[in-house]
């Protein structure tokens, strides 16, 4: 069996590079931060891994800098095998930053083994990452072959020579295991496989016996396959076009029955539901449905798709309905009662945001909370619905209805109640104030919230109920 | 209407004051109040600024401080009328700190028993329906209790002074105005509000928790005041100021008596121990000279009461000297007759002639100064018998007030804006915060990463007033207050980070303007390795060798260092020293003394240093303008090159009093803090020119004074040292392999790796032998040949980094007479884990029992057999079929310096040469004596790369090769070029041409191309522009 393993040697730098238009990009790591990766322009100015930022920015002043995440690391080789996963299957993904792909299965496919290469380093390249593909007889031997310096070929002979050439430190091997098989003049694998394999277990330990074992084939590489995450779509034609929204009841309720099964079968959920009406000679059109928290149910989507619906106008016979759901995911076990129900009052309040928002448009609900900002106007700060509430220290009254802008005050204050208080600050956004407040009876009767502000100028800001 | 501010913190109360003590006062005597109580919370750290500053303007200052206790709501201040009321606070405030951790308090109601008696008690209540309970209660324990209202244009304001009369008229006590100042003038809002934001650790821009909402806790005008606070109140502050009439001018140091005998007092027994030293210095009875100026100094002394300093300091010396631990004293008093009488120093009045009377000064009223250098091994040693004989209570080390410089104010401001941690890291890294003459602010705007939009257009304005800030509190290096009883009398003590370790509130500038002495006991590594030299002649030659053994004034000791062989020797073993030795040419002690002050930014900058040389070459043609400047000068031919002579002349040529010497003296030692001796300037000039000097030579001895501040070199110290300098190049050059092995046992010290030391002393004929478990003992040591009488080093186990210490002494306690004979012997008989059997084996000790490193590891890793009761054979030969390739050179090299960081095999640049892969480069050795100005190729390990303040834009680069040092020195220009290779490269190529200067050699580089390449893997660091 041949095996192909990509090695990105860039990954991240490459991925953050697609980012900043073409300048250089180096990752950074540590405190105090130093290079760990360095994209290939960057590297031919001559940065390099473990320098200071310093040195690096002295070698390359136009390098823009990351900080180097793991996570991130893990969703960008995610994005490559579900990009690869049209030329390369079965695939399996190989942390930190390789894939792994039979060759033989492939080869039958494109002429030859350099074909199938230069196709897939093309498509890479056109995606902006390096990428380094070797074969081998076993997985481990195409990996270690792969991340060394590469090297592609069907001939078996010739890859176990490659690969006894390699240096112990192109293992992944503990840093101790392979300084201390440096330091007994054991530098190649080469020189490991010429030793006792006993001596050397007995010597070494039986991690790195059953690793040399596993490059060459003796013991088996458990390996699990990928699959690019699942979507869901569905299409109905209508028994008979219509403009009623009434008549796409049906249909709809045994579409979202469909994603409501699919979804339990795999413990999914999801937030955003792309609906399409089909017309005869029309050009489709489409419906996004976004609930408030991630759901399953079909009893939501269909309510909340029939208050769209209602919403607007139909004014094209529908022909065909259409569902897709492209991003999903894993839903939390849920608590469930005897009888499946699980609607407790936050599910009735979330289904009450779903049908306000449907009715409103999504971005017309916001929850009030308050942040620390001594400024009245910049106190007030509006949340996504559903947000825990704000800590309700006691500070000063203050008037629920915020005058905003403030208007100029036009008549003498009947009574003062209270005052002043000085609010000065903002200096750091560029929105500074300095103002004089006071509570005052007005004489219409209202009880107002004023201040004056530098210049002397009076205005009402608020008004107390 | 007249008042005094009552209530008040300053930045010492950390990260919630603005303002400094002394900007506090400032303002407080510009706006006329009538005094001022400095209140930091549970801290009298900032009293001694502020005093100092208050002395100066004439305004009354209150001692105080703020609580927040665990059991009663509102903010509690103390004030201070009395001395005992200080003592009872300091008490209190030690109290509350020595319960926690650094930097932390607790106090609880029941502990203010402590200041019941003294402390005049203001309370600002919690607003709720205990106050009433919890004021009886304070009201009971002081007597009286005022109630602080405060008007910070709130709204709760008058509902809140409308409470707090109702509260007084239930308890029967005053209200008192106070502004709960937390800077002296509004403008310092923004630095307040970021130091809230450090504080809580949430940028501005994530809106801050507890910020003020407006600018209100400042010092105001007198007029607003009146409009904002009952008559009454106001008059309340004047009727508390009235009854404080504390000073700290009234603190005064008690001196332990233990000291003293019974029947003596201190100045008759400092006699007899300085008579006692007098029959011990000088044997053959004391020239005249001497003991005239014995008697003036024992007189001066007398006179300003110092006679329980130098008996302190002569117990601290006499514990040491039993102990067998070395020390030297410098400093202004310590280069006097009477501390070489007792032994706390051993600069032979004979040889230099220092009048104390130019260190301690009667009419300029400073303490005297006596630093002791102990081994710094040995230093912990001598801090406990302090702490042992004293007590803790006594005895406890200065502060250091740690403050907020460019870096870590830019860092800090940064992250308080919200500013991305990463892009701060950017803007400062790469700084070169010592360019005085490009300053930060300038190159952080050449960067042109700062935006001048939102938050990130404050970052500098906030940072530089953010400069000088107190962060915490630290440790002192030594500076030890020992008292004659509770050092909390005087002042608080609380805990230092380090365990068993506390210090005081005051740091040295702090106890030096009270007129408050402490003793240094600091920590000097050449001391060690000389006392491990002395003890190795010992060894060799018999008998017990101290410092006074050393033969002095030896001519072959000048003749090596006029070479520039100072390597090890102290001080001047840098790199800038040593090229100046062969241009100064040092001949005797004195020569010595200079050349430790000149190489310092003072000289330099002042650009003293080539007139010295010049006229160092024709001293017949120096001319003075006076009797009075030669008295000054003479000694350094004319040109000012120590820090004392730079303040004689201020006051001979300038007309400067002894007040104002005083004041710019220490100006100069807070120049590092504050930067800012420009006040002096005007000052200099002009007395000088009105006293006939040209402006030239005044502004020369200006930015002399600047360079001087904060590295300030006294020659009172440079003739402490100068000494040390000469012991240590005498053992050089006449004991040069005992001095190695010291040096060696005493690391890490010095300039140099250990590294760089053997190959030096190998260079000049030191042999070297290599680390073996069948010779080795733990510690480097000396071998004798019985052909001849020269000595080798022997290198100990301890070089291998990887042994632990209890192994090497299980190899070297369990060796039999006739050594270990196989591995499997070694490996039964010391029953050493694996890590210590591989780090044997890596280090090469093996030797002499396996045939190479990589066999001697294999053996070694067989897993234990059911071995072995010692009386079984030990030479049965290791069950072993593989065998390991043999170590190639560079292996072997590689492993050197990976294990023991240092190798005696070839050097890896004579192994490359060797492989033809440096064709046309010269060595080391060569270059020196290539003509001047022709073109040279060179090759070598970057050993270090130093960019000095002091030269702008330059990059000198030390190579190291098999035959030695090359210095290499790169313009400018030359570097913008090929910054990579001068910032990447381990192995350094060079073309360029030479240049010969006063017996120094350097290339100035042209080229630059990195072949590390060629040394890939080898374990050498480059020590970067440290």
């Amino acid at each position: 069996m041949l095996w192909l393993y990509i090695h990105f040697p860039l990954m991240l730098a490459d991925h953050y590079r697609t980012r900043t238009a073409g300048a250089p990009v180096a990752l950074t790591r540590g405190t105090p931060p130093v290079v760990t990766q360095a994209c290939s322009d960057a590297h031919r100015a001559g940065v390099q891994p473990g320098q200071s930022l310093a040195t690096a920015q002295g070698l390359c002043p136009e390098l823009n800098l990351f900080p180097f995440r793991e996570r991130a690391q893990t969703r960008v080789l995610e994005q490559l095998a579900t990009a690869m996963y049209r030329f390369l299957s079965p695939l399996t993904l190989w942390e930190p930053d390789g894939l792994l792909t039979q060759a033989d299965q492939l080869g039958q496919l494109y002429e030859s083994l350099e074909a199938l290469t230069g196709c897939i380093t093309r498509e890479l390249r056109g995606m902006g990452f390096h990428c380094r593909p070797a074969t081998g007889t076993t997985p481990r031997m195409a990996r270690l072959l792969a991340r060394h310096s590469g090297f592609c070929s069907e001939d078996g002979p010739a890859l176990m020579k490659a690969t006894r050439a390699l240096p112990v430190t192109a293992t992944d091997w503990p840093a101790s295991v392979k300084q201390r098989l440096n330091q007994m003049g054991l530098h190649t694998l080469g020189d490991l496989l010429n030793c006792c394999s006993n001596e050397l277990a007995s010597r070494l330990g039986p991690e790195l016996q059953e690793d040399l074992q596993r490059i060459l084939g003796k013991r088996a590489e458990p390996l699990d396959e990928f699959h690019p995450p699942d979507r869901f779509h569905q299409y109905a034609e209508l028994p008979q076009e219509t403009r009623s929204v009434d008549r796409l009841r049906f249909p709809l309720e045994h579409l979202f029955r469909a994603l409501e099964h699919f979804l339990r079968e795999h413990q999914y959920a999801c937030g955003r539901i792309r609906v399409t009406l089909h017309h005869p000679d029309r050009p489709a059109t489409p419906l996004e449905l976004r609930t408030a928290r991630q759901e399953y149910q079909a009893e939501a989507f269909l309510e909340l798709a029939l208050l769209h619906l209602n919403a607007m106008k139909l004014e094209d016979d529908v022909q065909a309905l259409s569902i897709d759901v492209s991003h999903l995911v894993s839903r939390d076990r849920e608590a469930t009662d005897l009888f499946g129900n699980n609607r407790t009052r936050n599910e009735a309040l979330a289904a009450l945001l779903h049908r306000l928002r449907a009715r409103l448009g999504a971005d017309s609900i916001h929850q009030p909370g308050s942040r620390a900002d001594p400024r009245p106007e910049k106190a007030l700060r509006w949340r996504q619905p559903g947000a825990s509430p704000d800590s309700t220290e006691t500070g000063p009254i203050r008037p629920v209805w915020l005058q905003q802008p403030p208007i100029p005050l036009r008549e003498p204050p009947h009574r003062w109640l209270n005052g002043p208080e000085r609010i000065q600050g903002g200096w750091w956004d560029g929105d500074y104030v300095r103002r004089d407040y006071y509570i005052a009876v007005l004489a219409s009767g209202r009880c107002a919230w004023l201040y004056r502000n530098h210049q002397r100028q009076w205005f009402i800001h608020g008004w107390f109920g | 209407m007249e008042y005094a501010e009552l209530h008040c913190i300053s930045n010492l109360t950390f990260l919630r004051g603005a303002s400094h003590p002394s900007e506090l006062v400032e303002e407080a005597q510009r706006l006329g109040y009538r005094a001022l109580a400095l209140t930091d919370e549970c801290s009298l750290a900032g009293m001694a600024r502020a005093h100092i500053r208050a002395r100066e303007l004439e305004l009354t200052l209150i001692t105080g401080s703020e609580f927040h206790l665990q059991d009663l709501p509102g903010t509690l201040v103390l004030l201070a009328p009395s001395r005992a009321a200080h003592a009872a606070l300091s008490h209190l405030i030690t109290r509350g700190r020595r319960r926690c951790a650094k930097g932390r308090y607790q106090l609880w109601k029941d502990d203010l028993a402590l200041c019941h008696q003294h402390c005049i008690a203001l309370w600002r209540p919690g607003f709720s329906n205990e106050d009433s309970l919890h004021g009886e209660a304070l009201k009971a324990g002081f007597g009286t209790l005022r109630l602080m209202a405060e008007r910070p244009l709130e709204q709760a304001d008058h509902h809140r002074n409308q409470w707090l009369t109702q509260l007084a008229r239930e308890l029967d006590c005053p209200v008192v105005a106070t502004g709960n100042v937390h800077m002296h003038q509004r403008s310092r809002k923004p630095l307040q509000d970021l130091v809230t934001a450090i504080r809580t650790g949430t940028p501005l821009t994530r809106s801050t928790r507890g910020l003020q909402a407006n600018a209100e806790r400042y010092l105001r005008p007198r007029p607003q005041l009146e409009r904002l606070f009952p008559a009454h109140w106001l008059e309340e502050t004047l009727r508390v100021a009235r009854q404080c009439h504390f000073s700290l001018d009234e603190l005064r140091y008690e001196y332990p008596g233990e000291l003293v005998p019974v029947d003596h007092t201190p100045t008759t027994w400092l006699r007899k121990l300085v008579e006692d030293g007098q029959a011990w210095r000088f044997p053959d009875g004391t020239p005249e000279a001497i003991r005239a100026q014995l008697e003036h100094e024992l007189a001066l002394i007398e006179s300003l009461g110092y006679e329980p300093f130098f008996l302190t300091i002569n117990d601290i010396v006499r514990f040491a000297r039993q102990s067998g631990i070395l020390c030297q004293g410098r400093g202004s008093a310590a280069n006097s007759v009477v501390c070489y009488c007792l032994g706390i120093t051993e600069v032979d009045p004979r040889r230099i002639n220092l009048l104390l009377e130019r260190f301690i000064s009667k009419e300029r009223g400073e303490p005297p100064d006596i630093d002791v250098d102990f081994e710094h091994e040995r230093r912990e040693e001598v801090i406990q018998y302090i702490y042992r004989k004293y007590g803790r209570d006594r005895a406890a080390l200065a502060a250091t007030v740690i403050c907020y410089r460019p870096r870590s104010a830019l860092r800090d401001a940064g992250k308080a804006l919200g500013l991305d941690p990463l892009h701060v890291e950017q803007l400062v890294q790469g700084i070169d915060w010592r360019d005085r003459e490009d300053d930060w602010q300038q190159q952080l705007e050449r960067k042109g990463l700062l935006s001048n939009r939102g938050p990130a257009r404050h970052l500098i304005s906030l940072a530089r007033e953010l400069l000088g800030f107190p962060r915490h509190l630290s440790q002192h290096v030594g500076g030890f207050v020992i008292a004659s009883r509770d050092v909390a009398d005087l002042v608080p003590v609380e805990n230092a980070a380090m365990a068993d370790r506390t210090v005081i509130q005051w740091d040295k500038d702090d106890l030096e303007a009270l007129g408050l002495l402490k003793v240094d006991v600091l920590s000097l590594g050449m001391l060690t390795a000389t006392r491990k030299a002395l003890e190795l002649m010992g060894e060799r030659h018999g008998g017990h060798w101290t410092l006074a053994d050393i033969p002095t004034e030896d001519p072959a000791v000048y003749r090596m260092l006029q070479q520039g062989r100072s390597m090890g020797v102290f001080q001047v073993e840098s790199r800038a020293q040593m090229s100046m030795l062969p241009r100064l040419r040092p001949e005797c002690y004195y020569d010595l003394v200079v050349q430790v002050a000149i190489v310092r930014p003072g000289p330099i900058q002042g650009n003293m240093v080539h007139p010295y040389l010049q006229r160092r070459q024709n001293p017949d043609a120096v001319a003075y303008a006076d009797d009075r400047i030669r008295a000054v000068l003479e000694s350094t031919l004319g040109v000012p090159i120590f820090q004392e002579q730079v303040i004689r002349l201020a006051m001979v040529a300038a007309g400067f009093s002894a007040g104002e010497a005083d004041q710019l003296r220490r100006a100069m030692a807070a120049w590092k803090r504050h930067g800012d001796l420009s006040g002096f300037r005007e000052k200099l000039v002009n007395g000088m020119n009105s006293n006939g000097y040209s402006t030239e030579f005044a502004e020369q001895l200006y930015r002399q004074m600047c360079g001087f501040g904060g590295y300030g070199f006294p020659e009172s110290h440079a003739a402490s040292f100068a000494l040390l300098v000469y012991v240590s190049a005498w053992l050089k050059c006449h004991e040069p392999a005992a001095f190695l092995c010291a040096l060696l046992n005493s690391q890490p010290m010095g300039f140099y790796s250990a590294s760089q030391l053997v190959q030096n002393a190998r260079r000049e004929g030191v042999e070297v032998h290599p680390v073996d478990v069948n010779h080795s003992g733990v510690k480097h040591r000396l071998e004798y040949d019985t052909r001849d009488e020269t000595p080798a080093v022997r290198l100990g186990l301890s070089l291998v980094r990887a042994l632990t210490g209890e192994a090497a002494e299980r190899v070297v306690a369990r060796r039999p007479s006739t050594g270990y004979q196989t591995t499997e012997e070694l490996r039964y008989r010391t029953d050493l884990n694996r890590a210590d059997l591989e780090a044997l084996a890596g280090g090469g000790a093996l030797r002499s029992l396996a045939e190479n490193r990589h066999q001697a590891r294999w053996d070694l890793l067989e897993p234990t057999m059911e071995l072995a009761l010692p009386d079984v054979s030990p030479s049965r030969p290791p069950e072993t079929a593989s065998v390991m390739p043999a170590p190639r050179e560079a292996d072997t090299l590689l492993e050197d310096y990976a294990s023991l960081g240092l190798s005696l095999e070839r050097h890896p640049l004579a192994l490359i040469r060797g492989r033809g892969q440096l064709r046309h480069c010269v060595t080391a050795d060569s270059v020196h004596q290539a003509e001047p100005n022709r073109p040279v190729a060179v090759a070598g390990l970057v050993t270090g790369r130093q960019r000095p303040g002091s030269a702008a834009g330059v990059t000198f680069v030390t190579l190291e090769d098999e035959t030695g040092n090359l210095n290499v020195v790169v313009w400018q220009a030359t570097a913008r070029r090929q910054r990579r290779p001068l910032l990447n490269a381990r192995l350094l190529h060079v073309k360029g041409t030479v240049e010969q200067q006063d017996g120094v050699t350097h290339i100035i580089a042209g080229r630059l191309s990195d072949l590390s390449h060629l040394i890939d893997n080898l374990n050498v660091k480059s020590r970067d522009f440290h």
